[in-house]
Formats: C-alpha cells, structure tokens, sequence
C-alpha cells in the first residue's frame, strides 16, 4: 500500500470519526427541510444517503435559486427551511440576516481556497466554466483554445450560451471573462463580439445537450454538464488558455431553521470521504474538494489548467450593472 | 343560519345569487388580472415617463418589436398552410371511402393528446443539424434544409394544429344537407368546381374557427420557439424569458408584451367573429353529405395524401413512445431496448403525477359546477347579466394560457391573498382557462333540451334551485359526463401557464417532461410523455367508444 493511500485511509477513518462523533455526541432533530437548485439527481442521492445513514426525515423542495431565496427571504419570521443547497458561494455572506455561519470540522481537510472566509459556505464541491465542442462537428485541434477565440468571424453562430440574466452559471462565465481582460472597455467590447457570435439560449441546460448531440459547434457551458457528453463520446471539452474560474458551490444553513442540528449535521456529512468519494465516483464532472479525493480520470485536475484569481466581491457588487450592460449587448447583438 | 339562507334564497332567488358568485369569480380570476396586467404595463419605476413609454420602449427597439412581428409571420403562415392542408384532409377523410379511415380517425385524436413541448423537440430529434432522419438521408447523399428559424417553427406548426381545422371542417361538413350538393351537381356542376363554389361558402364558419385556434395556439405557443426558434425570437419566449430570471425578472415588462399578445389574439377573435357572422348560413341537415363512389385511382390518391400528413403528425408522438423504451449511453440513446426509463420514472414520478391528479381533477370538476350553472343562466335566462356572461366567457377564449398566467402573478403575489407558488392558483388557472370550453359544450347541450321538464317542475312548487338540480343536472348527466372527460383530457396537458406558476413542490408531468427534455434526459422525458399520453387518451377511448362522441367534440 503506498504512503498516499495509506494517507487516505488515515485520513478518512479521521473524517468518519468527526462525523460519528458528532452524530453520537449530540442527539439531533430527527427531520430536515432541504432548499436545493442543483440537479435533482445529486439532490435525491444525497439527501437519501444521509436520510438512511442518520435517520433523518428529509424533505426537499426544488425549485431555481431565486426562487427558493425569494420564499427564505418571505418566510424569515417563521423558517421553514433548514439548508439552502444551491446558489453562489458568496449568497450566505450576502445575506447574514438569512444564514447563519456554520464552519465544520470537515473543513479541515478541504482545500484552502475553497473554504469561505466569511464562514458561512460549506464548499461540498466545485465548478467550473468550460468551452465544449461537438466531436464530428469540430475536430480536436480545430477547437477554440481561449475565450477571446470565441470572438473570430470563424464562430459566427456556432457557439451557443445561455442568456446572464437566466442563469448564475453563465453570469460567472461573463464575469471571468470581465476580469481576465481587466474588466473596462476593452473587456467588454470583447464580450460583445463574442456575444455577436453566439446564439442566446435561455436554459443554460440546452447548452451541453444542443452540443452533445451536435445540433452546434460550440458551447460555453458548466464542466459537469458537458462532461456526460465526454463521458458519452461525443463532446470535448477545452479548457481555456486564458484562464477559467474554480468556484465553490454554495450550500447554506438557514437562520433560526426549525432543524439546525441536523443541518450541520448535514453539511458535515457532504464534507465526509465517503460523500465526497460518491460525488466524484456517481456525479462524474463534479469536483470535489476535500483533498487527495480523486476526480474522474478523464477530467483535468485543477493544476493542469490555468485558473484565475476570481474576484467574487467585485462580480457580487456590479452583478446588477453587468447585467444590465449585458441586456443592452445582447439587445443590440442579437435583434 | 338556514332560515337566514332561506330568507336570502326567498328574497333574492336562487339564479341571482349564482350569477352574482360567477361574476365574482369571473372579475377575480380573469378581468383583475387582465386589468393589473394593463395597469402594469402604463406604469413605471420613473414617475416623470409617460404612461405608454413600455411600449414607445418596445416599437422602438428592433430586438423587441421584431418579436411580434416574427411571431405574427410565423402564426399567420402555419394558420394558412393549416388550412390549405387540413381542408382537402378533412373533405376527402369525410367525403370519400378511403382506406384506413379508423386509422386517421384515432391519429388525428392521438395529435392533438400530443403532450406539447416534447412534441417540439422529437422534431430536432428527427430532422435536427443530427437528427435521425437528416443523417439518414445525408449519408445517401440528401440534404434536408434546417429545421432551425422560421421555416421550421412554420412546419412544426402547421403539422401541430392543422387537426384543429381538419376537426372544425369534418364537422362543418357534416352540417350540410347532401341535396345542396345535388344540386349543384345535377345542373352540371363538377366536384371541384361545386366544392369551391356550394361546399366552401357554406365551410367559412368552420374554417375560419378551426384557423383562429390555429392562429391562437400559434401566436401563443412557447415549446417549439425555444427549441428550434435560435435567432429567430418570437414573443411568448420573450414573456417567458422573464420568469426564469435568476435574478428577478422585469414584471413590468413581461406584463406589456403580455398585453400585446392579449391584443394581437382578441383581434384575432373579433374578426373571425365579424368574419363568419358575414357568412354565418341556417344549414341544418336533415339528410348529411354522403360518402362518395370514386374511382380506384382517385380513392388512392385520397388515401395517400390523408395518410402521408396524419401520418407525418403522428410522427412525433410515434418517437416519444419508440424512444421510451431505448437506453441511454448517458444522456445519448442508443438503439437498443429496456425497461430503464420506466424504472426511474417509477421512483420519482410520484409527487408529479400525485399533482397533476390533483390539480386536473379539481379544476375539471370546478369547470363542470361553474360551466353548467353559466351556460344555464346563458341559455335560460338571457337578459343583460346573461349577455355580459356570455361576452367574459367569449373574452376568455382569447385570453392565453401565458397571458393569464403572467395576470394571475401580478395580482395575488402580494397581500392580502398570496397565491403565487401555491397549488390554488394552478388549480385556478386550470379552470378558468378550460371554463369557455364547459360553458359552450353546456350551452349547446342545453339549447337542444326542451323546457317543458323545468316548467312542470317550477310549477308543481319546486323552487328554481332544486329544479336545476333535481331535473336539468339529471337530464344532462351524460352531457356533463362527456364535457368533464374532455376538459380533463385537455388540462392535464397544461404546460404554457403552468410553467408560470409552478414552483418547486407543485411540480406537474408537463412541467417533468419540460425539465427532463431542456436537461437532455429525453428517455425519461419520453416515458414520463407517455405515461401522460395514455392519460390523456384513456378518457378520449371512453369518450368516443362508449359515449358515442364524435372526434370532433375536441374542438
């Protein structure tokens, strides 16, 4: 057995020993109220897992992120939520009035730059904005190699991305590339050339699966969408020379929800070797992020790739004048 | 409390209060909305603007108004190629003795319980850039044009709804007396020529209502724009577009281009009304338009033709069933067979299916309460409220699924009645979206029932309301029965509104078959598609096999 999968093991019977610890040392509530906007799929996993692991009654309302901020923040004087599964990683230090902060011992093995300093994010796993390119339609050297590519005269209405305003993920797409090429004019007269190649869908889902099954060219989608679709032979995926943002997703414990101690439970069991080992192994295109956890073979691990430094304050304090500078582009774009 | 209610029931009488309640219920549900809608759409968050700067805003930008102006092309030229198509269908499915005639009988039913949306996409799955059929025929060395933009929306359109007008005409025929024909014929008229002349002139009613439901479901149709529209951006995708807004949507604007929908399908109405009135003719037939002797050659052709556009109608609901029960490779199919679909639709159809019971069921049988009471009052009491009855009711059919919707939002999202999210306002919808409907079917059922019953009862002492409902609801159970099999069939469909007011735990099969086809699980789509089509056929067979209704009670 080599030192690093002793590690692991070592390791892992660590983790479980917190959680057991934690699931002996308190008696906890016996049902949980989960929020969830990810993938109903992950969401039933999980929430089963747990559910049979501990006990716990859970039940789970699925709606968008908006949405489901929108019914916590009405139901503030009477929560009836216990966990907001979803939403960016900055969504709990947003709104403190919501959320509370919640650091669990998990922590300790997660990778630093995942871990919010706010205290409030449990990063159960990562994402990432990827280009991805149907095979038969676009050959592997042939493929764009940055965002800026996306711009050439080439691309004309071959790419397809999800219109800002309909979904986070595609806002963190403009907001990266914002940043990457220093966030004023310059950036974004290369976002509208961009964007004037691009036909605007209003589901980022269409994305991954319009190219997957080669009804376009290109996409700019979330890793984990398009890598079914690898998985599946005929996507790739690129992952941009001039650099992609690796963010924490967001999960959350509500304020003065009616089961606090099962969620932390929870978010302690997200952060286990084994909930972590089933999102890599299950959820192919997830990342996790407590350390040393193995993602998929066929995904880039994160220091093969160029990831910039995000800049979450800036994109969560302009997020309203970038949207609606971007309505403006594609108003013009698009018409 | 019951001698208070009898005191009321004395002093006022049974009818009054009861159209009193269906007024209420008709300005809560339909005109508030409608109004807050139009109220919304003159306001602003800049005080100093004028009141119609929304739509100053939307005529002058391109990338709003070519919306309209690309959703009326696209719905006037599949309400064109509809009627071209489905009148020749319907006259030669009528008129001659072609072969599979129960055939396209039941296809024709088996469109229109297409569940919609998913319909839309086995188009891109059939005939998309990879589509089945376009690689087939690429690698033989056909190029098919792209479904994409405008010309695809046209046809998936016309293939959609040109049952409407294929129903509307076989049942207009029916009401011609064959000696009118015979006529024409016996003076040396030809077919073609008596058909354009005697038989056409008598069909405008009936067609132009089957092409204003064309129009109507055209205009307003959200599904098969977002599939295959790209560029081409039509104005329903618009309003839509703002209620899947990350980051709150724009209710003031959804609300204007709601009101230029709402306008654009209540002109729509009004003119066919102007335009079939001027050429409204009393034919009854004591004697109905006979089925034909043709020659072999012609019977053929008929045949071909009628075959060949069911056929290519029937061709997406003949994917959903076919690709139900293919495995997937991740979110691929392969051509390979399983039960796997059907497994996982089992474990999670729950909560989904549970709902759309839930939610059909109720409002059709609010719709079958309310639809009776009103066509009565309609029918049997006619007088002003019975005139203003009957004009919502008329509004109402021009009132779409989305406008409604986006209405029903900005009224009750805000105390003191909170609906938004809550089962009730989908139940509500649902019923006031399928209540035309139950008042017209209670309308004609009551029209052809003679009084003297009610009239013996009133005078033999029984009051108005124990008449209704002791001898007009008996005589017109069968009526009823068949009205609420109907209604149930056409709203456990709902999708358009629906996708409006639904949030997270008042899921509907629609709104799964919506998620899983947009997340790229088109195997589960397909089987949650076909548990909804089996749903919807179920009472269509009961309907028309023991019933003895005729196919064209669908429209």
């Amino acid at each position: 057995m080599s030192m690093k999968s002793l590690r692991v093991l070592a390791m892992a019977g660590a983790l479980s020993a917190v959680a057991l610890a934690g699931a002996w040392a308190q008696d906890y509530e016996k049902q949980l109220v989960v929020y969830a906007s990810h993938p109903s799929e992950m969401v039933d996993h999980f929430t089963k897992e747990f559910s049979e692991k501990y006990g716990v009654r859970v039940t789970t309302i699925k709606a968008g992120t908006g949405e489901l901020l929108n019914r916590i923040r009405a139901e503030r004087g009477r929560p009836a939520a216990d966990v907001m599964w979803g939403g960016f990683s900055d969504t709990g230090s947003s709104s403190p009035d919501l959320f509370e902060q919640y650091r669990s011992p998990g922590l300790a093995n997660v990778e630093a730059k995942m871990i919010d300093p706010a205290g409030y994010n449990t990063p159960f796993g990562a994402s990432t904005m990827v280009i991805m390119y149907n095979k038969r339609l676009v050959a592997a050297d042939k493929a764009p190699k940055t965002w800026a590519d996306l711009a050439k005269p080439e691309w004309k209405g071959k790419v397809v991305h999800t219109d800002p305003s309909k979904s986070s993920s595609s806002l963190a797409a403009l907001t990266t590339w914002l940043q990457i090429y220093g966030k004023g004019d310059a950036a974004w007269k290369l976002t509208e050339e961009m964007t004037r190649n691009q036909s605007i869908v209003i589901r980022s889902s269409l994305v991954f699966q319009q190219v997957g099954r080669g009804e376009y060219p290109v996409g700019i989608t979330y890793e984990e969408g398009a890598f079914s679709y690898v998985l599946a032979g005929t996507a790739g995926i690129v992952y941009p020379a001039d650099g992609t943002l690796l963010q924490p997703e967001g999960m959350f414990i509500v304020k003065g929800g009616p089961s606090p101690k099962a969620a932390r439970l929870f978010a302690d069991y997200l952060l286990t070797v084994d909930a972590q080992t089933q999102l890599a192994e299950k959820f192919p295109g997830r990342r996790p992020t407590v350390k040393n956890i193995k993602t998929h073979p066929e995904m880039l691990p994160p220091e093969k790739f160029k990831i910039i430094d995000y800049d979450e304050a800036w994109a969560a304090q302009n997020r309203k004048e970038i949207l609606d500078k971007m309505q403006q582009i594609i108003i013009r774009t698009q018409g | 409390m019951q001698a208070m209610q009898a005191w009321v029931a004395h002093r006022i009488g049974f009818w009054p209060i009861i159209t009193l309640l269906v007024f209420l219920t008709l300005i809560a549900l339909l005109l508030m909305p409608v109004v807050n809608i139009i109220g919304m759409s003159l306001s602003s968050k800049d005080p100093n603007s004028s009141v119609i700067a929304n739509y100053v805003e939307f005529f002058s930008r391109r990338f709003y108004y070519q919306t309209l102006i690309n959703s009326v092309q696209v719905s006037v030229a599949a309400t064109f190629f509809a009627v071209l198509f489905g009148v020749p269908a319907a006259y030669f499915a009528t008129r001659y003795e072609i072969f599979g005639r129960s055939f396209v009988r039941a296809a024709v039913v088996l469109t229109f319980v297409s569940p919609p949306f998913i319909g839309s996409y086995s188009w891109v799955v059939l005939f998309g850039r990879s589509g089945i059929v376009t690689q087939t025929l690429a690698d033989i060395g056909i190029n098919l044009p792209s479904i994409y933009g405008a010309p695809g929306i046209v046809l998936v359109f016309t293939l959609q709804f040109f049952p409407f007008v294929f129903l509307m005409v076989s049942s207009g025929l029916k009401s011609i007396d064959q000696s009118v024909e015979d006529a024409a014929r016996n003076l040396g008229s030809s077919e073609l020529r008596t058909f354009f002349t005697v038989l056409l002139p008598l069909l405008i009613p009936s067609i132009s209502a089957g092409a204003l439901l064309v129009f109507v479901a055209a205009f307003t149709d959200i599904g098969t724009p977002i599939i295959i529209g790209e560029r081409f951006r039509v104005l329903p995708v618009l309003v839509f577009g703002e209620f899947v807004n990350e980051f709150g949507g724009r209710p003031i604007l959804a609300s204007t281009l709601a009101v230029l929908l709402l306008t654009v399908t209540t002109s729509a109405l009004l003119l066919q009304r102007w335009y079939a009135a001027r050429h409204a003719y009393g034919t009854s037939a004591i004697r109905p338009l006979l089925v034909m002797e043709q020659t072999p050659l012609k019977r053929i052709l008929a045949s071909v033709y009628v075959l060949l556009l069911v056929g290519l109608a029937l061709l997406p609901v003949i994917n959903i069933v076919i690709s139900s029960f293919l495995k997937a490779n991740g979110p691929l199919l392969i051509a390979e067979f399983t039960m796997e679909n059907y497994e996982r639709v089992w474990r999670t159809i729950g909560t989904p299916l549970s709902n759309t019971l839930y939610y059909t069921t109720v409002a059709t049988a609010m719709c079958a309460v309310v639809g009776t009471a009103v066509g009565y009052i309609i029918v049997r009491r006619p007088g002003r409220l019975g005139g203003w009855l009957d004009g919502v009711v008329m509004f109402s059919y021009a009132v779409p699924g989305i406008v409604l919707a986006v209405g029903l939002v900005v009224t009750y999202n805000e105390p003191p009645l909170i609906l938004t999210g809550t089962s009730a306002i989908l139940i509500l919808a649902f019923f006031i979206r399928r209540l035309p409907f139950s008042v017209r079917s209670s309308v004609s059922m009551l029209q052809q029932l003679s009084r003297d019953t009610e009239d013996a009862s009133i005078n033999l002492g029984a009051g108005p309301g124990r008449t209704f409902l002791r001898i007009t609801v008996p005589l017109l159970s069968m009526a009823i029965l068949s009205g609420v099999l109907l209604t149930w069939s056409n709203t456990i469909r709902e999708l358009s509104a629906t996708l409006i007011l639904q949030s997270g735990n008042t899921v509907t099969l629609s709104i799964e078959i919506f998620n899983e086809v947009v997340n790229g699980n088109f195997g589960i789509a397909s089987a949650l598609g076909t548990v909804l089509i089996l749903l919807t056929f179920l009472p269509l067979v009961i309907l028309f096999a023991f019933l003895g209704k005729k196919e064209e009670a669908l429209v």
